[in-house]
This record gives structure tokens, sequence and C-alpha cells, in this order.
């Protein structure tokens, strides 16, 4: 039976709906007078397009993998207590956020796997998971793509060779997609203040000159920051911390001859400076985070995109020896040079095929120093790294089913030069990997879709678990092990959408990834304390997570997700470590929300978020558990004035009502309730 | 001991209960406004997409042949800019369709063939939501798929009218012969 045709058209309402919130006079985005509603709709929001998958935008039934889309307008409205763009996707299912302060990474997990295997992109570039969401400005981003399931045939792994090692897209990559559409100019001035002694202010600008598309904004943002460790830990305050941040950021984007022949740049700078509420506690830290891309399509089914991108991160801390003294001991110096670059070739042929194929390739320098109180500098780290990968990538369309299929081919070298401040015997490793992608989609009808993928991915070992920091048999710290081999990963998803009304979407996924040649870390002496990682274990994460919203009118949307989630290690070799759960990968995580009008004209949000237990770690007799509460969170708004020229809009944001301030791994504690007041003038 | 599985709040279970109710509710009407707005923003957007050899200095002529929901809306984008000139509708019907650098040619209009035989050669993007529209030698038809309005391109069509369409706007849409 033919579908008929004005109901199953109007099944993008939801879609705009989600967005009710955009328009700058309050009124639902589907209300607009025709002039308007063109100039806040874009061809890629008519079509309910997204671009994560094949690095070419497609319309979202037309992918295999489910891609939750945030779109600046929405972005604008969710709460962010700590400034940090891992919390805008803290209501989508599957995701724990766990930023651990206002100065601090995100430590969560997605999909019940820890952080590492999770990346993040922006613009199809990749960027690290833990600092630059922390560091980047929301007010750059256009959108952002929240791609469930692997990813690894297009994407590489971040060789990012800090603390946290490689990170990986085997659970999933969230892509931050910069505005690269101007269509109106746009000016904006925020100023607000809020618990803490927090004060910020911003400026954008947006605009064209010609060919040539604009933006500029920088802002401000300071705050006497309440103490966020648990007492007597290695976090507590002897006075208030307080910390200053500054960003800056400018986007080009040039029309070359045709509006599909470009080059666009977007460079960011951050400074972040403060103390952590002791004397000698002070950090100061800078990053620039640089994306280029060139995009041609030069022939009616042939698209070329090259991307590079710059990631600089120097990180300054000053250590105390508390709680025995609060005088300096040292500062530890941190940079660290990333560089992605991406070429890719996408061919349209056949009936909505198309074939994806390039290579990527990153180059990273690692250094860290220590200087001591009386100046002296020694040479800890110097570590550099390159990898290389060539991935192709098929899409069909045949009739209702979408299949898809990718190979990729990833060579990566390390060299050590020093590490711990020693030179190390082994000053070298390699590894090649080949991985796989497949997946499927059957389109049964209009509001009903299956899917399902896997693929593969790796994780390369930390520099110093290859090259050990120990110096002698008798100092402590990490024995080296050269034939530490990249733990091996295989994610699996099986899902459902489906869109029973128009008011009403619901969503179904389950997932499988498993990890072999887990990498474990094992105490070998307790005096001298030395450790030695080794390839002796394999985990899995197994679960669900449902999805439903429902946007009955303009004024009143609601949502609710949840998803559960079952971990396990396995290392016969450790019975401490055998059997227990992956660490950061709470059980269950359930979200709900409402947005709505009250009296007056005033907007209103709120969001809950809950969080099951968890663990930090995998050894059963040294961890700890963390979780079971549950955060209230609540945006108002109203604008106090709006006519054809200028809005005003003031803000109010209650984060955390019930005041619980739960504990989080590394001591951290979450300072509870906190209030902002914000405005903001548009013109 | 049985472990007790934990439970998830009571607001967040009734909010899943308020959800799985209603999934069961019938859709609302669906109200044809909303169709009719998304094709026009889209005619709006194609414009963006599409290269003419050469272009009138003034403005760009958008004609509107038949009379329904979209395009008694089109008549809105009046002085729009797009393409670094102000958008000039010409809906009264009696546009020399030669003059035109984009024809819209409304579900009810039955002249198609007629006004095709004399576009013939001329560089002028036609659209329309009727149904086999680009099939039948037009050059963007518009059509409802999967709960969405979704785009078909005749690129020998747009070829034919010495036309350049962008590769970004194929790679949207699905082609037809």
């Amino acid at each position: 039976m033919k579908t008929p045709r004005i109901a199953s058209v109007l099944l993008l309402a939801p879609a705009l709906a989600a967005a009710e919130t955009l328009p700058r006079n309050g009124a639902p985005l589907e209300n607009l007078p025709l002039a308007g509603f063109v100039e806040v709709t874009s061809l890629e929001q008519l079509g309910n397009l997204v671009v994560t998958d094949t690095k070419l935008e497609q319309s979202a039934d037309t992918v295999t993998q489910r891609i939750v889309v945030l779109r600046n307008e929405e972005i604008e409205h969710l709460p962010s207590p700590n400034r940090n763009l891992a919390e805008l996707m803290r209501h989508t299912s599957g995701q724990f956020v766990n930023v651990l302060s206002r100065n601090d990474a995100n430590w969560g997990s997605y999909a019940g796997l820890g952080p590492k295997y999770n990346s993040y992109l922006l613009d199809g570039l990749p960027i690290d998971a833990f600092v630059d969401a922390m560091s980047l400005d929301s007010a750059a981003i256009e959108r952002v793509e929240v791609h469930k399931g692997p990813a690894s045939v297009l994407y590489s792994n971040y060789l990012s060779m800090d603390f946290v090692g490689n990170q990986t897209p085997l659970a999933g990559t969230t892509n931050f997609v910069l505005k690269n559409r101007i269509d109106t100019p746009l000016t904006r001035f925020s100023a607000g203040a809020g618990a803490w002694g927090s004060y910020r202010g911003s400026a954008y600008t947006q605009g064209n000159a010609g060919q040539l598309g604009y933006i500029l904004s920088a802002g401000h943002e300071r705050a006497d920051y309440t103490p966020y460790g648990m007492p007597g830990s290695w976090l507590q305050a002897t006075q208030s911390p307080h910390y200053e941040k500054d960003k800056f950021f400018l986007k080009l984007n040039y029309a070359l001859d045709r509006p599909d022949h470009t080059l666009s740049l977007y460079y960011q700078r951050t400074a972040h400076q403060g103390n952590m509420g002791r004397p000698n506690r002070d950090f100061e830290h800078h990053y620039d985070t640089l994306n280029f891309a060139y995009n041609n399509a030069f022939a009616t089914d042939w698209h070329l995109q090259f991307k590079y991108g710059e990631r600089r991160y120097d990180r300054n801390f000053a250590n105390d020896a508390y709680p025995a003294s609060l005088a300096l001991v040292n500062h530890e110096a941190t940079r660290q040079t990333i560089r992605p670059a991406d070429l890719t070739l996408s061919h349209r042929h056949g009936q909505g095929a198309l074939l994806t194929l390039g290579v990527d390739a990153q180059w990273v320098d690692y250094e860290t120093d220590v200087r001591s109180p009386a100046g002296g500098v020694s040479a800890e780290n110097r570590a550099q790294a390159r990898s290389t990968g060539y991935f192709i990538q098929e899409k069909l369309q045949l009739d209702q089913w979408i299949l898809r299929g990718g190979l990729r081919r990833n060579t990566l070298q390390h060299d050590y030069a020093r590490l711990g401040g020693n030179i190390p015997a082994t000053n070298a490793a390699s590894w090649s990997k080949n991985l796989w992608s497949l997946g499927t989609r059957y389109n049964l009808s209009p509001g009903l879709a299956f899917y399902a993928n896997a693929g593969s991915s790796f994780m390369a070992p930390a520099a110093k678990q290859i090259g050990g920091t120990v110096s002698s048999p008798v100092t402590s710290g990490e024995l080296p092990n050269p034939g530490l081999k990249p733990e091996s990963g295989i994610g699996r998803d099986l899902g459902m959408a489906w869109q029973p009304s128009r008011e009403l979407t619901v969503d179904l996924r389950g997932f499988l990834n498993t990890l072999g040649d887990a990498i474990v870390t094992n105490i070998v002496s307790a005096a001298p304390s030395q450790v030695r990682s080794e390839n002796a274990g394999s985990a899995r994460a197994m679960g669900f997570e449902l999805d439903a919203r429902y946007t009955p009118s303009a004024h009143f949307s609601l949502f609710a997700n949840l998803t559960r989630t079952h971990t396990r290690v396995k290392d016969p070799s450790n019975t401490d470590h055998n059997g227990t759960e992956i660490p950061f990968a709470p059980a269950e995580l359930a979200n709900a929300g409402l947005s709505f009008r009250l009296p007056g004209d005033i907007h209103a949000a709120a969001y809950y978020h809950w969080v099951g237990r968890y663990y930090d770690s995998t050894s059963r007799s040294g961890r700890q558990g963390f979780g079971h509460f549950g955060l209230v969170n609540a945006r108002l708004y109203k604008d106090l004035i709006h006519n054809a020229r200028h809005e005003v809009r003031l803000t109010l944001d209650l984060n955390n009502l019930t005041d619980r301030q739960y504990r989080m791994p590394f001591d951290f504690r979450d300072p509870g309730f906190n209030a902002f007041v914000g405005v903001d003038l548009r013109y | 001991m049985k472990r007790r599985a934990p439970r998830l709040p009571l607001l967040l279970r009734c909010i899943l209960a308020v959800l799985a109710t209603a999934s069961l509710s019938p859709a609302h009407a669906a109200p044809g406004e909303l169709e009719a707005k998304i094709k026009a923003a889209y005619v709006f957007h194609i414009i963006k997409f599409v290269d003419w050899p050469s272009l009138p200095a003034d403005a760009l002529q958008l004609c509107v042949a038949g009379n329904d929901g979209v395009t008694q809306l089109l008549v809105d984008l009046a002085g729009k800019q797009v393409k670094d000139r102000p958008l000039k509708i010409d809906s009264d019907g009696s546009f020399e369709p030669a003059q035109c650098q984009v024809l819209y040619v409304g579900r009810p209009e039955k002249r198609w063939a007629e006004l095709q035989a004399r576009l013939r050669g001329q560089a002028v993007l036609t659209v329309s939501d009727q149904d086999g529209f680009a099939r039948g030698g037009g050059i963007v038809g518009l059509y409802p798929e999967g709960g969405k309005i979704k785009l078909e391109i005749n690129p020998d069509a747009a070829r034919s009218a010495n036309l350049r369409i962008s590769a970004k706007l194929l790679e949207l849409a699905r082609t037809v012969p």
C-alpha cells in the first residue's frame, strides 16, 4: 500500500521541532514565515544530513550506523556547568560524562568501554577526547554528530601520548562539526555571573565579505572556584582555588569559484591559568588548535577533501609535597604537538552508491621536563610517533537495503629518546594492523528501520609501557616490555529506529564490544615499587540503549533514555582482576528531560541524569565504587527585547539542584548546587 | 543472597510510561502547510548550488506556474538575496519561460509538456513536486520517502539546459535517467 503522502512527509517535523528553541523570536521553527524559515534552515537540515559515516553529507536514513545530531540551537540551551564540550552529550544514551572539575578533563565512558575507546573529531580530524573538550569553544560548533558503533575504518586512532595513551573509535566517535555556512551577519555580546565568583563575557561576530565568510570570537572567564577535592586528599585546598580562561577563535571560509570548491581555516587559542587551592599548586596551560580544509567537488560524481590540523598542548603544573609540606617541589611542563592530515576521495556511482578511499597520517612530538625550585631543568620524556592509514569503503543502496563495507591498513611507529628521565634500552616500536568494518540497514517502512554493524580496531601501548621508566633494577617505576602487543577490539551493534507518529521517535540499540590482548599493569615488586604492563586479558561490554523523544507541541517536548551495560574483564593470570567490571563504565545510565513554556513567556528546560554503580580500577582489592546518584539541572530564559533588529535574552542556569556533592575517581568531588545568570544581546 | 536489581527513580519511570503511552496514540493530523514550506525552502536552497552560464545583473527570476500551497508560499521569497542578487518572483502566469532562471511547476499545472517544449535549450532550472517530474525531463523533482522530502535530479536534463549542478547537491539527491 502506498503511504499517504502528507502523513509520511511531515515526519520531518520532529527534527525541526527538536530545534524549536532556535528561533530568535521564541516561535517554533515550523511556524516561521517562509522568509525566516529559509534563513534558519539549511539544505543539510532539510535533508536531515549527517557527514560522519562517509565523510560526505548523506541522508541519515541511508547510513547504517546510528548518529545522534545535536544542532547549534540545541547546544546553546544545554546545561554545561563545567564549560566542557563533553557535557553536551551527557543526556544522550550510553554516554557517561565524568568531568572532574572546571580545570580537569572528562573521564567518562561510552557503550561500556572506557574513555580511550570513544574518540573525538573536530570537523573530521581527530582531537583529544580528554583535554580538547575542555578547551574548545562551543560557539564555533554548528552541530555535534554522535556516531554510535565502530568507526575505525574511516578514522584513525588519535596518537595522544600524554597520560591517556592512544584513543580509538571502537565504541563510537563524536564529530564536532564547525560552522561553515554564514547566511546572515550576526553580532552577539554575552555576559554573566554566578556562584563561586564566576564571571564570563564574550563577543562574537559573523559575516560575509564577497566569497569570504568569517567568524571571530573572544571570551574571558574567571572564578574563585570552590574546593573540588575530597577532604584530606591530594586535592585538599588551603585557600580558595582560582582560575582564568581566555578563548579566541577565528573561522574563515572562502568559496573559490563555486560553493562546493572551498578553502577553510579554523584557529583557536585557549589560555587557562590559576591555582588549585594551595600556594604552590598553580597551573598555566596554552592550547592551540588549527584545522585547515580544502573541499573540491571537481566533477559531477567526484569529491576531493584534504584536511590538515595542528594541536599544540603546553601544560605547566607546580607541585608541592602536601600533606608533609606546602613548599614548592618542582614545576612539570608538558609540550605536545600532534599534526593529523587526511586526504579523501569520494566517488558516487550507480543508484546512490558511494565509494570512499584515502590516506591519513599523524605526526607527534611529546616532551616533558621537570624544573626544580632552584631553576635546574631536567628532561623527563622525549618521544615521537607517526602513523599512516590507507582506507577504502563502499556503500551500496539496493531498494530498501543499505550495505556498507570497508578496510583499513594502519601502520604506527614510536621512537623513544628518553622515558622517565632515562634513555630506554628499547628506543622504538612499530605495529601494522588490518582493520575491517561492515554494516547494513533495512528501511522497512517510512517510519521503521533496522540496522547492524561490526568493525575492528586496536589500541597501541603507551610509550612508558614499552620503554619503561626505571633507570636501574633498584629504582621504582614501570619496567619495560618491548614485546607488548596492541589491544585489539571488535565492536558490534544491532538496532531499530522507529517513528510511530509525527510526535514520537523511539530508538533501540544493542551493543557488544570485545577486547583481546587487553593490557593490564601488574605489580612486580613492592620494594622498590615496580610494575610491568602485559597482554594478559580480555574484556567484554554488552548492553542496550533505549531512547524516546515525544514532541506533542511546539512548546512542550519530552525525552528519556536508558542504558544498561554489563561488563567483564577476564585475566586468569591475576585473580584480583579476573571477573571484575571495566573501569568507568556504569551499569546503568538514564536521562529524562522536558522543555515547556511557563506563564510570562518564560521558556524552561529541565534535565535529570542518573548514574549507576561504576569502579575506578580492575583490581578487586584496590578499586573504589562510585555512582548511584541523580542530578537535576534546569535552564530558564526569557526574551526581554525582541524586534526585527535586536534581541536581548536573560538566561538562568540552575545546576545540580538537589546539591548532590557526589564523589568521583582520583579524589574529586562535585561542588554541588550552583547558579549562573547571563544576558545575551544579538543584532 | 539474591541481588536486587537497581531501581530507576520514580520520575524517570513516570516519563518512560508517558512515552510508552504516547507510542500508542494516533498521529496528529499532518499540517500541509509545513510540507509546502519545506518544499519552498528546498527551492530556495537548491538555487545556491546551481551555476548558470550567465545571470542578469539586477535580479534572479523565479517563475511560478500553477496554484498550490508551494506556489503560493514562494511569493514570500521576493527580494531575498541569493547568488548575490535579489529574487524576483513572477507568479501571474504571463511570464516568458525562457526569461526565467528558475521555473517552479506546481502540482495542478497541466501545461508542463507545453512549457517543456518552449524551454528546450534554455538555461532554466525546472523544479516540481509532480510525480515523475525529473524522469519526464524536468531537472529537479521533490518526492516523499521515508518520512522526508527528498530530491531527484536528472543530470541529462541539466546538461541540456547548460546548467552545472553542484556535486554537493548531487550527493544528497538520487539521480534519474
